[in-house]
Order: C-alpha cells, then structure tokens, then sequence
C-alpha cells in the first residue's frame, strides 16, 4: 500500500540478503521527499543517522531467526515520546529548545532491538486532539486524501506510515489517539492493557489513561513492535509486574470463539455503511456473534474528558519556562508565568487545563473528577460482565470516516466526540486494537475495533490477526 | 502555666496542634535515586527526574518508607497496610512539577500519641505521612536563584491532635519528638539545618469555652527559642485582639529570626487550593504486615546492657528515649545524669564506654557527668573538644578505686589532663599527686598531730570520737591532700 516492505517482510528480507538496509532507507527518503511538504507527518527528520545506521546494519549481521529483533528495520516515533539528545516538542511552543537528555524505555528497546529511528512525527499539540490539527507544527494531512485529517492525535504516525515514510510507527493512545488514526488511514492501530507498556518518557498528558502503542501496516507488525517495547519496567511503577504471553499467529480463530456485538456503538451509529464494512468479515466467516450492552459507554467521553483533562491540569504544571523550553521575560515571577504559559499553550491545551483545573476545584471535585472516577469502575463492571458472554467485543473504531480539515476546529464537541468508541477501552484499562475493514466507505478506510479483557493483550493480536486474513 | 490571666480578669486558655516536617535520613531522594547531599554544588544532585522533565515518572525509595514506618511505630501509631500518594499543586519555581507527591486522604499512619516526659501529659498524633522536599530559593537584589538538590529529599509530616496547653508542652513534645527522631536514626533533625521544621497552630479561647477560637499558623521556626517566642507572640496578639474586640481572621505567619517578630504571610481568604489528586504515577502504598512485625523487632526495650558489655548503639536496635530513661533511673542513677544520657547521645556513648571498661555506674556517673562536666564547662569545652580519652579517664578513675590517688588529687589530675592532654599515670607522677600510701609515712604524720593536739585527743578519749574529723584533717593538710582519708582515720584510731 506504501510501497514499504511489512517489517516481517523487511525483517525476512534481510536476513535472506535480499534487500539491505540502505535501500529501504533511500526508498523512505524518497517519499519522504515527494509527500512530507504536503503531509507533515514529521516534526524533525534524521535521515542522515537513519542512512548512517543503515550502513552500519548492512555492514553487520542480520541476527537470522531471533525474534524480536528489528536489526535495520526504519522506525517513526510520535514527537511526545523522548529520544536522547533529540528535541521532544510535543507539536507545543513552549517545549521550543528543549532536548531531552534521556531515552524513552520503549526507545531504549527499539534502539537495543536494532531499530533505525528515522525521525519524530508531528501530533495535536501534547497529544490533545482527534485530527493532529491543533499542532504548532502545523496541521498533518491525510495521505489517502489530502482535503481530510489523518486523524489523531497520532496522526503523524499514521500519516507517515500511511505514505511511505517509515516501515511503522509508535503512537501514543490517551482515548483512542492510536487506534482512530490508524482507523483513518487504512492501518493497523494496537493499544495494549494499561501497564503493559512503560510509560517512562512518554510526556504525559493523562498520565492514568496514556498507553504507547505501535501503528503499523498490519497486525503482526503490531504483535512485533508489542513483543519488543512491552513488558515490565522498574522505571515506571503502573507496569504489570509479568512480561506478556507468547504469542502465536496461526491466523486460525479457535473454535467456539464467541465475539460480543457492542449494542450501542452500533445502534448510534450514523452511517450504516461503516457498520457493514465492519461486520462482514465476520459473517463471511461465521464467527458466532452475540450482542453485549454496556449502557455506559455512552456516557464515556464526558467521564473521559473529565478524567483527562484534571490530568492535564496537573500533568501540564511543570511547563513554566523556568528550566526548560520556552521562558518569556518579564518583570516579577507572576508575569513571567503567564506570558510564557500564555503564549507557549496553544488554544485547545488551555481548554483543557482550564476546564481541567475547575474540575478539581475544592468544592467542584465531586461533582466532576470523583463522579468520573465512580464512572470508571462502573464501566469496568460492565465489561466484565460482557466477557462473560463473549471472548472478545466489536466496534467501529470511529463513528465516522476521516473527516475534512477545519471540519471540527472551531467545535470542541464534535470534535472530542470522535473519542466516542475509543474511549471506553482506555477508561477500562483494556487492550484495543483498530484493523482497516476491507470495504471503504466512499473509498475512505474504516477500522474494526476489537477488544479483549485485560492482560488478554497476546490473545487479542492473535485474534486480530487471524480477522485480518479473512 | 495552663491559663494566661489578661488585666480584663478573663482568663485564656491556648490550643496548640503541632505540624513537624522531618528530613528523613536517606541516601538517595524519595522518587529519584539522586543522592541526598543538600550541601554539594548547587544542581549537582539532580536528574531528570527531581527536575520534572516531560516524560519522567517516580519510583518509591522503600528506604524512606521504612524509616517512616518506624517513626510512626515509635509514635504508637497504626501503620495503614494500604496508603496512597496525592498531588499537591502549587506554582512555584522551587516545584520543578507544579505538583509536590504527598500523602492527603490515606497516609502511612494514624492515630499515635507521645507522653510529653516529666510532665504525664499524652499528646494524641494525628496522622504520619510521607512526601518529598521542594528546592531552595536564594533571592537577590535583582534575582533568584534556584537550587534543586533538596528537591525530592524525603519527610515525613508528623501531625499532632490540638492537644497542647501551653509553650512549656509545645517545648517538651517538640523536643521529645525530635529526640525519638534522632534515636530510632529516622533523621539527623539538626533544626537550623532545617531537617526538624515546626509549624505550630495556635488559638486561644476563654477559659471554659468549648470552641475553638481561629488558628494563627506560624512558619520558619528555626530553633526551639523561636518557637517558644513564635507561640508566645501569636498567644499575646490573640489575647490582645480578643481583649479589643476584634476578629481573629485565620493567618498563617512567618517568623522573622531577625527582628523576632511575626509576618503575615497568608490569609485564609486567598489560601490556596491545592487540587490534591490521587498520583496516577504511583500504586497505592502497601505495607505488609511481616514488614511492620520486622521493623517492631528492631526496636528494644529494656537493653542497657552494662553486665554484657554491649553498647545500645548496635547496627539495628532502636530504644526509644522513654524506655531509655525508665532504665537508667531504674539502675539508680540520678534523674538529670540520666537526662544527659537521653539527650545527648555523644556524652551516652563514652558513659557506654566506660561501663564496658568495667566502671561502676556510679563511678561514671561522678567523674563524666559531674566532674568532667564541670571541668568542660569551667573550659568552655564541648565533650568533643575535650582532652581526655575514654582509656586514660578509665585510668584515673582505677587509680582512685585502688587508692593511688586521693578524691582531691583526681580533681586536680582531671583538670590538667584536661588542660595538657597527658595521660592520667603519667601526669600524676609529674605533679607528684599520688596518694600516700605508706604506712610509716603515715604513723609520722598522725603522731605529729597527735602531739600538736593533745586537748583535741583528751576530748576523743572522753568519747567525743566526732572531733576525729579534726584530726583527719589536719593530718590531711600536713600531708598536702595526698592521703586517703581513709587510711588516715584508720591510723589515727590506732593510736589514739
Ligand atoms: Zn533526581
């Protein structure tokens, strides 16, 4: 679809000698060449280290059958994810200077796996957004359309994947960040259970709902990138204790596997199409199906932004231009804030925290970010209940198909809900994953979201991957 | 003082609650693994982390829990098996994250209490928490500097119930806390250092009255002086103000050291909403119960172990310093030596020292916390500044058991060693204090007396034996002190 090889085909590839490093490397800086001015999947590129690298892999072995390793494989990583010595802007003014002096844990597992990290992709401005519109970096476009959002906030990720400009990507996925790009352009996008990923240099926006995710061009890419960045991390405390089950891609779905239709997101939707587009690979396949009723859903993004978004208030107090990125000078400590503050935050990101802030107010908590909390639980109820009808449960992962720039930007709602099926997953903790459906809808991708019980994150690749070849 | 009388004849009645922040005697910081050096270079001891760059996240030091919990066993609190970690928020530059990490709805403890020593008086804990430290601020004329190596240095806020009567309980429950602190080797507490901070609230109420009146919160107490000047001042303001009729309005003060007096810092009205939320970034904290079982057991009683000959500083034996006291009156030693042994764990450790050279308590207790005292005292001397080693005052105090030398020569040997930093035998010789021991030396002196008193011996003989005293004395001097008095009466009797 880009003209990349998968990095399985990649992988393969080199270590039979059938393609080198260097080639792809060139392929990519082709691309990048022909679409990055249009597309601005990128915030900063590093082609000469990914060409540098690339030399280096060729001129070295190809470590033949051992997994994971992504020994020459061209990686693009979302701009709010730290490599060292390189700048992490998030897409915001104030993070202008900044460069960070560490590596993320899920660099330091692609860099030690062997990956080439071929630049940085641009995202809504720390990740807050569903269109990568709100970016200081400017706005990313849709490969696949050019008048359309390639969704977001992981947009660049997708973008960049979606035109050639890397083999696959990592995203990070607050409430659907991850999967409704990948939705949007036609690729697979892999949120796993919360913890299962460190989070340790990942610039948080919601640190209680914030996963990393890879976007890539199918689901065993996914399940690849997943083997190499998951697992336990002593730098970050919210990771699961246990590294993740081995997988097995037979591309065979178990018999008796029972998927949950999820009522509402279907009932709600409005365009009958991207209903059928999603539910027919299964009855092509004839996968038993029940319908599961999680009435909450329907309350998420509310409960989502809330939760978010008091995060935010308080996950975005350290950028004060005192120790790092953008300061403006002026006279008296107070002034000194405002300015920088008020010039560095672009106009979603002060909604945010505005609203953030109120939220946790004395005398507003309850009413707003503890209800949001007792929401939580409750959904968590409800999904539990639903896996004990069905293995795992099914959606679109978006209500609509990517949708035109400037479309939703000057209305916040419509905009926050195309969170509405993504939402609920990353509330719940739960492993997620978005597939591109085969039928398109007006000749635009749909994803199929797929969801599993917590820590089922290796059974949901498994399956996911299986629907994919039907 | 339980009440203060004003010229109104009312009297008043003072409620103190006690906050303390103790710096918590770690190595490395509470979420970092930067080392705790609060005098190295300034932003020396930084790493991303204590920084707050994007992207870090808090790792617990289970070294500072650990000391938290002991604080707060040695508290007689509940050590909760599940607390939680909160986000304080507050802009400042001091606070690299806006957001300090503390403990707000479930801390580490609950419930404790301390009984202020002398006084019988129980003082109620109300919580013991855990949180880190934000960085240090250096104004100058035109700017202000800011040192981040104290940011994310570990404390714990001991919280005491509004039980307090009175500056002389503020007094003792401060000091006994920090005495607590010191032995369990749970902080260095050094208050200038500001390892002990203490932030008491304050509100005074006529006598009688059920409610509490408003709170005045005073900070920057550096020394237990300022405290006890801080609570008197604010004390006075509010009797002053209630005696005028006016409204308290709740203020939290600042303690100027220079002009002791109070600043207004903050009134309730524009106080600050701190936002507390639970720490997305941290699990709850669970403590097991094996752990706290662990932790009790370093904690001895009863262990003053003089006939083994073991010290109680040992690598993991904690004795609080109730325990200590009850102890050492127990063995009979008197109630301010004992006071000196509780508090200053320099001047215990070389009592230690000479118990297990096999000195009595008694002997000890005379000739280090009496005589030597006196003499380091008279020299403007701290024990550490004194001359005298451990061996050579074991020596000096063997020399007079045995008899080489007499009470007035050892006081007189102790000064100059004290002085010259000789050794005791050495020293004796060289001013020829040696007791007299020899018997024929003896008999000559006592005779002589004998001959220059003959009415003083007629007197004995008629049973007057008191005026023996007399003699004895006079037999001393003619021996210029160096006789044990003993010997002397012994001989004296003889002959008479
Ligand atoms: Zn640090």
């Amino acid at each position: 679809m880009n003209g990349l090889p998968t990095i399985a085909e990649l992988a393969f590839a080199l270590d039979q000698g059938d393609a080198k490093a260097v080639e792809v490397i060139a392929e990519i800086r082709k691309n990048i060449e022909t679409h990055e001015s249009d597309v601005n999947a990128y915030v900063n590129l590093y082609q000469n280290e990914a060409t540098a690298q690339a030399k280096e892999a060729d001129a070295g072995e190809y470590p033949a059958g051992k997994t994971p390793d992504l020994t020459g494989i061209p990686i693009a990583i979302k701009d709010n994810i730290c490599v060292r010595g390189w700048p992490c802007t998030c897409a915001s003014r104030i993070l202008n200077g900044f460069l960070s002096p560490y590596d993320a844990t899920v660099v330091k597992r692609l860099k030690a796996a062997g990956a080439i990290i071929v630049g940085k992709t641009n995202l809504d401005e720390f990740a807050m957004g569903a269109s990568s519109e709100t970016s200081a970096c400017g706005p990313v476009k849709n490969p696949l359309d050019m008048e359309r959002v390639p969704g977001g906030s992981s947009g660049g990720s997708a973008a960049a994947v979606a035109y050639g400009g890397a083999v696959a990507a990592l995203g990070s996925d607050t409430g659907g960040s991850v999967r409704q790009p990948a939705a949007f352009c036609g690729l697979v996008g892999f949120r796993p259970s919360y913890g299962r990923i460190s989070r340790y240099g990942l610039v948080a926006f919601a640190s209680s709902l914030d996963q990393v995710g890879p976007i890539t061009q199918t689901v065993e890419d996914a399940a690849i990138l997943y083997s190499v960045i998951a697992g336990p991390d002593p730098d970050d405390s919210t990771t699961y204790p246990q590294e993740p089950e081995e997988m097995d891609l037979t591309g065979q779905i178990p018999r008796g596997t029972k998927v949950g239709v999820m009522k509402e997101c279907f009932t709600d939707l409005q365009d009958r199409r991207i209903a059928d587009a999603v539910m027919r690979p299964f009855a092509d396949a004839g996968i038993e199906l029940v319908e599961v009723s999680l009435p909450l859903v329907r309350l998420s993004v509310a409960a989502y932004h809330l939760l978010a978004m008091s995060e935010v208030s308080s996950n975005l107090a350290r950028y004060d231009g005192i120790r790092y990125g953008r300061r403006v000078e002026k006279l008296g400590l107070k002034d000194t804030y405002f300015t920088s503050r008020g010039q560095g935050f672009g106009d979603e990101v002060k909604r945010r925290i505005l609203i953030g802030t109120f939220g946790l107010s004395e005398g507003y908590i309850d009413a707003y970010y503890n209800t949001a909390l007792r929401y939580r639980a409750a959904l968590a109820t409800q999904y539990e209940a639903a896996f004990e009808k069905a293995d795992f449960l099914l959606s679109p992962t978006a209500p609509t198909t990517a949708f035109k720039l400037g479309e939703r930007t000057n209305d916040p709602l419509a905009m926050y809900l195309s969170d509405v099926f993504t939402a609920p997953a990353a509330l719940a903790a739960l492993p997620c994953i978005s597939i591109p459906a085969k039928d398109t809808v007006d000749g635009l991708p749909a994803g199929i979201q797929l969801t599993a019980p917590r820590w089922k994150d290796s059974q949901l690749l498994e399956f996911a991957h299986a629907v994919e070849q039907i | 003082m339980p009440s203060s009388k004003s010229e109104h004849d009312t009297s008043y009645e003072v409620v103190i609650g006690i906050e303390v922040h103790t710096q918590l005697a770690t190595r490395s910081k509470m979420f970092c693994r930067c080392a705790v050096d609060t005098d190295a270079e300034p932003n020396t001891r930084v790493c991303p982390i204590c920084l707050g760059l994007p992207g870090v996240l808090p790792q617990t030091n289970d070294a500072a829990i650990t000391l938290g919990i002991k604080a707060a066993l040695a508290l007689g609190c509940e050590v909760n098996l599940e607390s939680r970690w909160a986000r304080k928020h507050y802009f400042s530059p001091d606070l690299p994250k806006g957001y300090q990490i503390t403990q707000y709805d479930y801390p580490l403890a609950e419930h404790g209490e301390l009984e202020l020593p002398g006084l019988g008086k129980k003082i109620r804990i109300r919580r013991v928490h855990l949180e880190e430290d934000a960085g240090k601020l250096t104004h100058g004329s035109k700017e202000t500097l800011v040192d981040f190596n104290r940011c994310g240095v570990p404390l714990a806020e001991i919280v005491s119930e509004p039980d307090i009567r009175s500056v002389e309980e503020a007094d003792a429950y401060l000091k006994e806390l920090r005495l607590i602190l010191k032995a369990l080797g749970v902080s260095d507490a050094e208050m200038e250092r500001g390892h002990f901070r203490c932030e008491p609230n304050i509100s005074v109420r006529p006598v009688g009255q059920k409610e509490l009146g408003v709170r005045s919160e005073i900070k920057n107490l550096n020394s237990f002086k300022a405290v006890r000047e801080g609570i008197e001042r604010a004390m006075a303001d509010q009797i002053a103000w209630l005696e005028q009729g006016r409204e308290i309005v709740q203020t939290t003060y600042l303690w100027d050291e220079k002009a002791r007096e109070l600043r207004p810092m903050r009134v309730k009205e524009t106080s600050a909403d701190y936002r507390y939320f639970p720490e997305p970034d941290l699990p709850p904290l669970i403590v097991k119960e094996t752990e706290i079982e662990e932790i009790k057991k370093g904690f001895t009683r009863a262990s003053v172990t003089v006939s083994q000959g073991t010290t109680v500083t040992g690598s993991h034996r904690f004795i609080l310093p109730a325990e200590k006291r009850k102890e050492w009156l127990d063995k009979g030693l008197k109630k301010q030596y004992v006071e000196i042994l509780v508090t200053e764990p320099e001047w215990e450790r070389y009592f230690m020292q000479l118990l297990n050279k096999e000195v009595s308590i008694k002997e000890a207790s005379t000739w280090l916390l009496n005589e030597a005292r006196g003499v380091m005292a008279e020299r403007k001397e701290t024990l550490s500044q004194f001359k005298v080693p451990v061996k050579e005052m074991t020596t000096l105090i063997g020399l007079l058991r045995d008899g080489k030398l007499t009470r007035p020569g050892a006081k007189e040997l102790l000064a100059a060693m004290a002085g010259q930093g000789k050794g005791a035998r050495e020293l004796m010789e060289e001013m020829d204090l040696g007791a007299v021991s020899d018997e024929g030396l003896l008999q000559e002196a006592a005779k002589k007396v004998l001959a220059q008193n003959p009415d003083v011996c007629q007197k004995y003989r008629k049973g007057k034996t008191g005026v023996i005293g007399f003699l004895v004395g006079q037999c001393m001097s003619q021996m210029r002190g160096k006789a044990d008095p003993n010997a002397v009466r012994r001989t004296l009797e003889k002959l008479l």
